[in-house]
């Protein structure tokens, strides 16, 4: 039975078939949860969640073709609904050194090179010097949940550009801008959980 | 200072597989299957019919729903719902309870730029459409005309038509669509109709005539708020194309208890109410709808069913923009047996209210169709002379084999007979054009006889078997030059029996684009068929059009042809794309003749004994060699 009959028959208000469906998926929902929230047992409950709601909405998915999209969608939207729902916890900031005066982006000819590079190559060095991904774990928790959202589904879930655009319901040009911008936002978040 | 560690994708992988980990499910699938078989799914058919008619009363509903939602879940021993715990222990709920009431702070108005509004598809458009795209089970919104069929009243063989009425049919369309409908009093005469009508294809040649549309004056759609101000106000089979902001709760508007019966239909009030309004405001306040001041109140689900991509931030909806198609419904309260309160049940007659019909979603963008190749300069094709005859088999005879060739010559014995080998009268059929070099004979077919009268002088028909061997068709009547006549010299179809047997034309061929429907022909003939329903053709002296909307009428200055002469030899078919179902109409040189008994015996041949002319071929340009 295909992925397609499953979501058919689900609709339709068979148990199993769903069962069949959210295990399929229950892991790399869970995982996915996991990372965005980075909280394993909130997690389960954005998972348990969207599972609820797939069921329930099942039977008005307009395109059961597109039941992966649909349903990683309501799992983001769950994921996001949770991080709303949190008291944010403020992180104490840590300066360990002032910023060098001649600034990181120069290069030894004086003039500006590789800035980029140069600048978060020293942010991740000192990162790395807390002696663990603490900076960089806690600069992910200052993203919003958007971005954090583009994150997990582009270097964790591995997801073409096109599948990210039809699962946020934006434009391919859109997802692509934004997950660059998600990109910089933790650059530069670590950046300053590196101070 | 160590900068080989640089922020990459490596490291944000890394960082988001550290966060990910192997999470523990065991347990976890149970535990949704069961409160999946706890939770019912949703369904289309909504609760029973109610309206609310105070926040309060509201308020007070949802509270004792709370209640009642707590206290069972306490009796049930868990405090929450099964399987949905947290490491703090508090009980989680899923979205789209109605417990989770507190809008998001980022429920604020949508805003979005208006697109481009979905306007009617034209029968071109539509046209269009259909050649690329299956619209079997969509909704359309068409701008035409629906008339029935209206078959040529020219005294030809099938002038009595067809005896019974033909179904309506979509003007212009390619396929020919029917027009039916579920309700025919819906698509009742006076015919043709011509406007915007709401319809949903059935399959790839009927359409389901659903009503007429209401647009605005510039033929697009309506704001919400220029619905009239009471539903009332418009008639329940009438439709209105509407541009504006849908909305509404996404959390079902509790009620206090539910009556025994569960009504069919649109409802209104408890569930998810939903609005339609010019602009993109939030109406949606905890479990409140306010209907906009610039919009109407829709029926329930509206917007989960008709939103593009239904979001919500707690109980309210995104906004969404679309263009859909309303209309007015009425709904019988009396129907509604056992309510709970006076509140609820309001009415003891019937109420008009709005309801969302469908929503349009924007057309299929089709490639715009080539410019039709303009047509070369058109030069009559003359019969060809011996010389050109000669000169072009001996250069390429394989051009002209298989043939048919208009020659204008000297049909003679050879000479001399000798030549001839067996009787003489066996020498008959080696028949020669004077000339020709090396000579070339004329044989007659199975069905033909050469001249009686030999030498003959004049044009004639036949076809080039082999470089130096005709077979004779038959004697062809030109101009006097031997050039080519125009159709309304052809003798009238009943005075031309006995001249001979073939006619060098130019003229303008045309005919309908598409089969015009008609009752069934009892026995057809085979062969050409001329019953004035079908692919009716005709050819003239003029580029006159020959079609009007449904209508066929053979020119003044032409003749009747063939069914699908046009699209048999028209040069290069064209079909109109404006939609009055005609072709468009071309000019080339053919080889005429008459046909007879095409028509059975019965009621669609009645007159003129079934005479008709009928198109043998087209005369092509001869190869260069050949050019008179």
């Amino acid at each position: 039975m295909t992925e397609l009959d499953l979501v058919g028959r689900a609709r339709q208000g068979d148990l199993d078939a769903f069962t069949a469906l959210a295990g399929a998926r229950l892991l790399a929902m869970t995982r996915t949860a996991t990372a965005i929230l980075g909280d394993e047992p909130e997690a389960h409950d954005a998972v348990q969640e969207a599972l609820i709601s797939i069921w329930r909405e099942l039977p008005t998915l307009r395109e059961p073709e597109r039941f992966d999209a649909w349903a990683g969608r309501i799992l983001v939207n769950a994921c996001r609904h949770a991080l709303k729902r949190r008291i944010r916890v403020r992180v104490r900031e840590i300066r360990l050194s002032p910023e060098p005066a001649d600034g990181p982006g120069f290069g030894d000819d004086g003039r500006l090179a590789r800035p980029a590079a140069v600048g978060f190559a020293t942010v991740a060095a000192r990162a790395e010097s807390l002696g663990d991904d603490d900076a960089l774990n806690r600069a992910f928790e200052r993203l919003d949940a958007e971005q954090r959202t583009l994150l997990v589904l582009h270097h964790l879930e591995e997801r073409p550009l096109t599948e990210i655009a039809a699962l946020l319901g934006i434009p391919i040009g859109t997802a692509k801008s934004r997950l660059f911008t998600a990109r910089r936002a933790l650059e530069i978040a670590l950046e300053r959980e590196s101070r | 200072m160590n900068d080989k560690r640089v922020l990459d994708d490596q490291a944000i992988r890394a960082l988001l597989e550290k966060r990910a980990g192997r999470p523990d499910v065991a347990g976890r699938l149970a535990t949704a299957r069961s409160v999946a078989a706890a939770t019912s799914q949703r369904r289309r058919s909504r609760s029973w019919l109610a309206v609310v008619r105070s926040p309060a009363l509201a308020g007070a509903a949802g509270l004792a729903l709370l209640i009642a939602i707590v206290a069972a879940n306490l009796l049930a021993g868990g405090g929450r719902l099964p399987g949905t715990g947290t490491a703090s222990g508090e009980p989680t709920i899923p979205a789209r309870s109605p417990l989770s009431s507190t809008p998001s702070p980022s429920a604020s108005p949508a805003v979005a730029a208006f697109g481009a509004s979905v306007l009617p598809l034209t029968v071109t458009q539509l046209n269009a459409v259909l050649g690329s795209y299956s619209l079997v089970g969509r909704q359309l919104v068409i701008t035409g005309s629906i008339q029935v069929p209206v078959i040529s009243s020219h005294p030809v063989c099938c002038s009595s038509g067809p005896p019974t009425q033909p179904a309506a049919i979509l003007v212009g369309s390619t396929p020919l669509l029917q027009v039916e409908s579920a309700a025919p009093a819906l698509l009742a005469d006076p015919f043709p109709f011509l406007g915007t009508f709401a319809a949903k294809m059935v399959d790839a040649r009927t359409l389901d005539f659903e009503g007429i549309v209401t647009t605005s004056g510039l033929g697009g759609p309506i704001m919400p708020s220029q619905l009239p101000a009471s539903a009332a106000k418009s008639g329940t089979d009438q439709f209105w194309l509407v541009s504006g902001w849908i909305a509404g709760l996404e959390a079902d508007l509790p009620c206090p208890a539910a009556p025994d019966q569960n009504p069919t239909g649109p409802q209104y009030g408890c569930g998810r109410n939903a609005s339609l309004s010019d602009t993109g405001s939030q109406p949606v306040s905890g479990f409140e709808l306010t209907i906009p001041k610039d919009g109407v109140r829709v029926q329930n689900d509206a917007y989960d069913d008709f939103a593009a991509n239904p979001e919500a931030t707690g109980t309210a909806a995104l906004p969404e923009q679309a263009e859909f198609l309303v209309r007015a419904i009425a709904v019988h309260a009396a129907a509604v047996n056992s309510c709970p309160s006076a509140d609820y049940c309001p009415f003891n007659q019937v109420q008009y209210y709005w309801a969302v019909f469908a929503r349009i979603d924007p057309w299929p963008v089709v490639p715009s169709a080539p410019s039709p190749t303009p047509a070369p300069s058109f030069e009559p094709v003359l019969p060809l002379t011996v010389e050109h005859l000669t000169a072009a088999l001996g250069t390429a005879p394989q051009t002209l084999t298989g043939r048919e060739l208009v020659i204008t010559g000297e049909l003679v014995y050879p000479t001399p007979v000798a030549s001839c080998v067996g009787t003489v009268s066996g020498c008959h059929d080696r028949v020669v054009i004077l000339g020709s070099q090396p000579a070339v004979a004329v044989v007659p077919s199975a069905s033909t006889k050469l001249p009686s009268s030999l030498p003959f002088r004049g044009t004639f028909a036949a076809t080039l078997i082999d470089a130096t061997t005709l077979q004779f068709e038959g004697v062809v009547t030109t101009a006097a030059d031997g050039s080519p006549i125009l159709p309304t010299q052809l003798p009238p179809t009943w005075n031309a029996t006995g001249t001979h047997p073939y006619w060098l034309v130019q003229g303008w061929i045309a005919g309908y684009d598409v089969a015009v429907p008609c009752q069934p022909v009892p026995s057809p003939s085979a062969g050409p068929q001329y019953y004035g329903c079908g692919v009716t053709s005709s050819l003239g002296d003029t580029a006159a059009q020959p079609v009007s909307g449904t209508t066929f009428n053979v020119p003044k200055d032409g003749v009747q042809v063939q069914d699908r002469a046009y699209d048999d030899f028209a040069p290069s078919p064209l079909h109109l794309l404006i939609g009055q179902g005609g072709t468009v109409p071309e000019l080339a040189t053919f080889l005429v003749d008459q046909n007879l008994g095409a028509c059975p015996p019965g009621i669609f041949c009645t007159a003129f004994g079934g005479y008709h002319w009928h198109i043998v071929t087209r005369i092509d340009p001869w190869p260069d060699a050949a050019q008179p």
